[in-house]
C-alpha cells in the first residue's frame, strides 16, 4: 500500500507526511472515520514508510528521488513514500513483518490478553525494521479491561514504538485514550470522486456508478465491494418490494418477508433495506415532505431492530404495512 | 532518544510547575515541610490534568537526597532515577493491567522489605479504578497500616468506582479541570521554548480544543506544529481541525429560520462534500441554538457570555427574536435526539438530514393550536345554539357536528321511543355501563347484548335471542350487582327479569351497525370466501 493509493484523504496524509518530514512522529495516533474511507490503508502505508529501506521522495514536480531509508534534505519534497520492493515492504505486504502487528477483535471484542501480548512484545527493540508498529483495528471494540490496560503504554511507550488505533467514531473510545493520541479525522469522500474511480476501475456506466456512489454514501470501500458483488439481483428484488409496497400487494409481500426471514444471511436483507433507503432518500431530496421522512424513519427503525436480533419476519411485515399506510394516506404521516 | 511528544517533554518536575493545581501542591508541600506525610493518597480528576505528574513529583520530594523537601533538587541520583523511571523504590504499577488479586498479593509480599537506598518506597498505582473487587479488598489491610517506609499513591479518572473502604483510608485530592487561560499560558510558554511562530488567536483556538485538559490541548498543538509554513495561522488550524467556520453555521441558521428546508439539504450536501464532519456540525448547531436560548432567557449581557466577543453578542441579540422559546426548545431536543442516534448509525448524515428537515419546517406553536381549537369550539356552540331555534336544519347540522356513534344513538332513540320510554337517558345508560364495567367488565359486555323489552312500573324485561343464552345467564347471575349499579347512578330501584325472545324487538343498548357502511377489503373478502365466514364486528 502506497500513500498514493489512498484516495481523497489529502489532509490526513498531509499531517502524517509533515510529521515524518520534520521527524516529529508521535507515538500514538487515532484514526477516526467511517468505514471504507482508507484508514487501514493509510495506517499500513505509514508502517511501510517508517520501515522502508529505500524511501522514495517525490518532489512537487512529481520526480522521484531515491534515498537510503532516510529523509532527503531537499527543499521541495512533496511526499515520501515506501518503495514497495525492499524486503521490509514486501514482508509488510504479506503480513509477516515481525515488527508490524495488526490487531483486530478475534471474537466479538478485543480482549485484555491480546493487549498483554502486545505490551510484552513492545518492550523489545525492533527486530528488523526501525519502528515497531502496532495497528489496532476496530479500537472501539476493545472491552473495558483491555482499553484501560493500554493506557499506560499509550502514555509512555518504549522508544521506537508506534501505535495506530483505528475506529469508526470517537464515542466508543475512552476519553483517556483519546487524550493520549494524535487524533486524525478521515472524512467521507465526495460522490464525484467515487463515481470517477468506479468508472476507471470497473468500467461501468454512469448511471450504475451514480447508484453505487449513493448506496455507499461516501465510503469508497463499500462502493468497490458493491461493484464486486453482483448487486443487480438485489436491486431488482428491492425495486419489486418498493412497487409492491406502493400497491399494497400484501400477500406477496408477506411471503417475501417470510422468505427473507428464513435465510440466515442478514447481509442480503441489509442491502435490500439500504437500496430502499437510497430510493426514498432521492425522493426526499426532490420533495421534502413528511411522507418520505416518515418512510425513511420507518426503514431506519427496522434496520436498527434487525441489528438487535428481532423477529425479522415480523419486523418486515410491520415495515411493509407502515410504508403502505403512509403512501396511501399522507395525513397518516403527520400523525405517527 | 527519539522525538518525544510535548506532553512528555514538558512534564513538570517540580510542584511549582504543575499548572492549575496549586491548591493540591500547596497542601502536599506543607505536609512535607512539616514532616506530616500521609501513607496513602488518592489523586482523582479528569484526563490530562496532572495526576500522574503530581504523583511522581511527590515521590521525588520524599526521596530526594536533600531530605524530604518540598523542592526536590532534580539533580541527586534519587531524583534522576525517578525522572528516568528506573528507580527501584518508586514502583509505578499499571492498575488496569495488574488488576487481579494475585498481583496485589505479590505487592503485599514486597511491601515488607525496606527500600534500597532511599527513604521511602513509593507505590504509584495508576488507573486504580480497574482493580477487581477482590484486589481492592486484599489491599485494605496494607493500605490501612503499611510499614513506615511505604507510601501509596493511587491515581484514577473514575473515583466513583473505588470502594468506600479504600477512599476512607486515603488522603483524597481532587484535581480540577484547567481553565482556558491556564492552558493558553502554558502553551505560550512552550511556544517560547520551542521557538514556534504562531498567531495568538490560533493559540486560543488550540487551547479551546483542550476543553480543560492540558494533554488534549498539547496533542492538538503537536499536529499544529508539524503544519507546513513558518508561521501558523488561524485559518490553517481551522482547516486542520475541521472546525466549522461561523459563516457556515450562520447560513444554516438563516435557512432554518426562514423554513427553507430544500436549501438546507443542498447546503448540507455541499458541506459534507467539502469534508466537514456531520457529528461536529450537529454539535455546533446545538451549541448555537443553546446560546440563543440562553440569550433569550438571560439576556446576552449575562455571565454566560463573558467569553463571547462583542460581535458575537450582537449577532445573538439580532437573532434571538427570530425564534420563540418553544421552538428553540423543540430544535434543541430534536438535535440532541439526532446526536444520540447518529453515534451508532451507519449513515449519520441521513439521521441529521431527517432532523434538519423536521426543524426547518414551519413551526406551529402549541398555544396557537389551542387558540384555534378554542375558536372552533366557540363556533360550534354558536351553531348549535342557532339550531334549537331553527327546527328545520336541526337534525342535519347536529349530525354533521357529532360523531358517527352519536348519530346512531340518536337514530335508535327515535325509532324505539316507546320501549325505551325514556326510563333512562342515553347518558345515564352509559354511566350505568361504566359503573358496571368498573366492578366486573364481563357483566358490562353481557349487558350490551340485551334489549330492553316491556317495562311495568319498576320491572324491566331484558330480551335475548336464542343464541345468546350464555349472555342471559351471565346477566341473571349478576342481576343483583346490576340493580345496585343502576340504583347508584340513577337512584331508581328496579327489578330485572331476563327472557328469551326470538323477535328482536326492543331497545338495543348496543348501537346498531350500519352494515352497508362497512367497507370490505378485497383480502377480507378472500378470507371470507375461503373460510365461509361472515363479518361479526368491523374494526377500522
Amino acid at each position: 500500500m502506497f500513500f498514493s493509493d489512498v484516495l481523497g484523504q489529502e489532509l490526513p496524509i498531509k499531517i502524517i507526511q509533515n510529521a515524518i518530514k520534520k521527524e516529529k512522529c508521535a507515538h500514538a495516533y487515532l484514526f477516526v472515520g467511517p468505514e471504507g474511507v482508507g484508514k487501514k490503508s493509510t495506517a499500513f502505508a505509514f508502517a511501510r514508510l517508517l520501515n522502508c529501506k529505500n524511501r522514495i521522495a517525490i518532489d512537487s514536480k512529481g520526480e522521484k528521488h531515491e534515498s537510503n531509508g532516510d529523509n532527503l534534505d531537499l527543499q521541495d519534497i512533496n511526499i515520501y513514500d515506501s518503495c514497495g520492493e525492499c524486503i521490509s515492504c514486501k514482508k509488510i505486504k504479506k503480513g509477516i513483518h515481525p515488527d508490524v502487528s495488526f490487531i483486530y477483535p478475534e471474537k466479538k471484542d478485543i480482549r485484555i490478553n491480546q493487549m498483554r501480548v502486545l505490551k510484552y512484545q513492545a518492550q523489545f527493540k525492533p527486530m528488523e525494521g526501525r519502528w515497531k508498529v502496532y495497528i489496532i483495528d476496530k479500537a472501539h471494540m476493545m472491552n473495558k479491561e483491555s482499553a484501560n490496560s493500554v493506557l499506560k503504554l499509550l502514555e509512555e511507550p518504549p522508544d521506537k514504538v508506534l501505535i495506530i488505533l483505528i475506529a469508526q467514531n470517537k464515542y466508543g473510545i475512552l476519553p483517556t485514550i483519546i487524550s493520549r493520541c494524535q487524533v486524525i479525522k478521515f472524512n467521507l469522500l465526495p460522490s464525484d470522486l467515487i463515481i470517477r474511480s468506479l468508472k476507471e476501475k470497473y468500467n461501468i456506466e454512469e448511471k450504475k456508478a451514480l447508484f453505487f456512489s449513493r448506496l455507499s454514501h461516501g465510503s469508497i470501500g463499500k462502493a468497490f465491494s458493491c461493484c464486486e458483488e453482483k448487486m443487480d439481483e438485489t436491486k431488482k428484488k428491492a425495486d419489486l418490494l418498493i412497487s409492491k409496497m406502493k400497491k399494497g400487494d400484501f400477500i406477496s409481500l408477506f411471503s417475501e418477508s417470510e422468505k427473507l426471514s428464513f435465510s440466515k444471511e442478514k447481509e442480503e436483507l441489509k442491502k435490500i433495506l439500504n437500496i430502499m433507503i437510497v430510493f426514498y432518500r432521492e425522493k426526499m431530496y426532490e420533495n421534502p415532505t413528511s411522507e418520505y421522512i416518515k418512510i425513511l424513519e420507518v426503514i431506519l427503525q427496522t434496520k436498527e431492530s434487525i441489528k438487535r436480533n428481532i423477529n425479522v419476519g415480523l419486523a418486515l411485515d410491520e415495515m411493509f404495512l407502515n410504508v403502505n399506510k403512509i403512501m396511501e394516506n399522507k395525513k397518516f404521516a403527520e400523525i405517527i | 532518544m527519539s522525538y518525544l511528544v510535548l506532553a512528555r517533554k514538558y512534564r513538570p518536575q517540580k510542584f511549582e510547575e504543575v499548572i492549575g493545581q496549586t491548591h493540591i501542591a500547596r497542601v502536599l508541600k506543607n505536609g512535607i515541610a512539616t514532616k506530616r506525610i500521609a501513607h496513602a493518597f488518592l489523586f482523582s480528576g479528569s484526563r490530562g490534568v496532572g495526576k500522574t505528574t503530581m504523583a511522581r513529583i511527590l515521590a521525588k520530594a520524599v526521596n530526594c537526597k536533600k531530605g524530604p523537601t518540598p523542592q526536590p533538587c532534580n539533580e541527586c541520583t534519587s531524583c534522576r532515577e525517578i525522572t528516568e523511571g528506573r528507580s527501584l523504590d518508586v514502583l509505578e504499577i499499571d492498575g488496569a493491567s495488574n488488576r487481579g488479586i494475585d498481583e496485589i498479593r505479590d505487592l503485599k509480599e514486597n511491601v515488607k522489605f525496606a527500600p534500597s537506598g532511599n527513604k521511602y518506597k513509593v507505590y504509584i498505582i495508576d488507573e486504580v479504578h480497574m482493580l477487581t473487587t477482590d484486589a481492592f479488598n486484599a489491599l485494605l489491610k496494607t493500605l490501612e497500616e503499611p510499614p513506615g517506609h511505604v507510601i501509596f499513591i493511587l491515581a484514577t479518572t473514575e473515583p466513583h468506582k473505588i470502594p468506600a473502604t479504600i477512599l476512607s483510608r486515603c488522603q483524597r485530592f481532587n484535581f480540577k479541570l484547567l481553565s482556558f487561560d491556564e492552558i493558553k499560558k502554558h502553551l505560550e510558554y512552550i511556544v517560547d521554548r520551542e521557538k514556534i511562530l504562531i498567531e495568538s488567536s490560533a493559540l486560543s483556538l488550540v487551547a479551546k480544543q483542550g476543553a480543560g485538559s492540558l494533554r488534549d490541548a498539547l496533542s492538538v498543538f503537536e499536529q499544529v506544529i508539524s503544519l507546513e509554513g513558518e508561521e501558523k495561522k488561524e485559518e490553517d488550524i481551522i482547516a486542520l481541525l475541521g472546525i466549522l467556520p461561523d459563516e457556515i453555521l450562520s447560513k444554516f441558521f438563516d435557512l432554518i429560520a426562514e423554513n427553507r428546508s430544500r436549501e438546507v439539504f443542498s447546503f448540507l450536501k455541499e458541506i459534507v462534500n467539502s469534508g466537514y464532519d456531520v457529528h461536529q456540525l450537529n454539535t455546533e448547531l446545538k451549541k448555537y441554538f443553546r446560546d440563543l436560548l440562553m440569550a433569550k432567557i438571560a439576556g446576552e449581557e449575562s455571565v454566560l457570555f463573558v467569553e463571547k466577543s462583542d460581535k458575537e453578542k450582537e449577532n445573538l441579540n439580532k437573532r434571538k427574536e427570530l425564534f420563540s422559546t418553544e421552538r428553540l426548545l423543540f430544535i434543541i431536543e430534536l438535535l440532541s435526539g439526532a446526536q444520540e442516534r447518529m453515534k451508532w448509525s451507519e449513515d449519520p448524515q441521513l439521521v441529521l438530514e431527517i432532523a434538519l428537515i423536521k426543524l426547518s419546517r414551519p413551526y406551529v406553536e402549541i398555544n396557537e393550536i389551542i387558540n384555534k381549537i378554542n375558536g372552533l369550539q366557540g363556533e360550534i356552540s354558536e351553531l348549535s345554539g342557532e339550531t334549537s331555534e331553527n327546527d328545520e336544519n336541526n337534525e342535519e347540522e347536529e349530525k354533521d357536528f357529532l360523531g358517527e356513534e352519536k348519530k346512531q344513538i340518536l337514530k335508535s332513540e327515535e325509532t324505539k321511543n316507546t320501549a325505551a320510554e325514556a326510563e333512562f337517558s342515553n347518558t345515564e345508560w352509559n354511566e350505568i355501563l361504566k359503573e358496571i364495567n368498573l366492578q366486573k367488565q364481563s357483566v358490562g359486555a353481557f349487558l350490551t347484548r340485551a334489549k330492553i323489552g316491556k317495562t311495568e312500573g319498576n320491572k324491566y324485561v331484558l330480551e335475548f335471542s336464542k343464541e345468546e343464552m350464555f349472555y342471559l345467564k351471565g346477566v341473571e347471575k349478576n342481576s343483583k350487582m346490576i340493580i345496585k349499579a343502576i340504583e347508584k347512578v340513577t337512584g331508581k330501584k328496579i327489578k330485572i327479569t331476563c327472557i328469551v325472545n326470538e323477535k328482536k324487538a326492543g331497545f338495543s343498548l348496543l348501537p346498531e351497525k350500519k352494515e352497508e357502511k362497512v367497507e370490505i377489503h378485497p383480502y377480507t373478502q378472500k378470507v371470507m370466501d375461503i373460510f365461509d365466514g361472515r363479518i361479526i364486528n368491523g374494526v377500522n
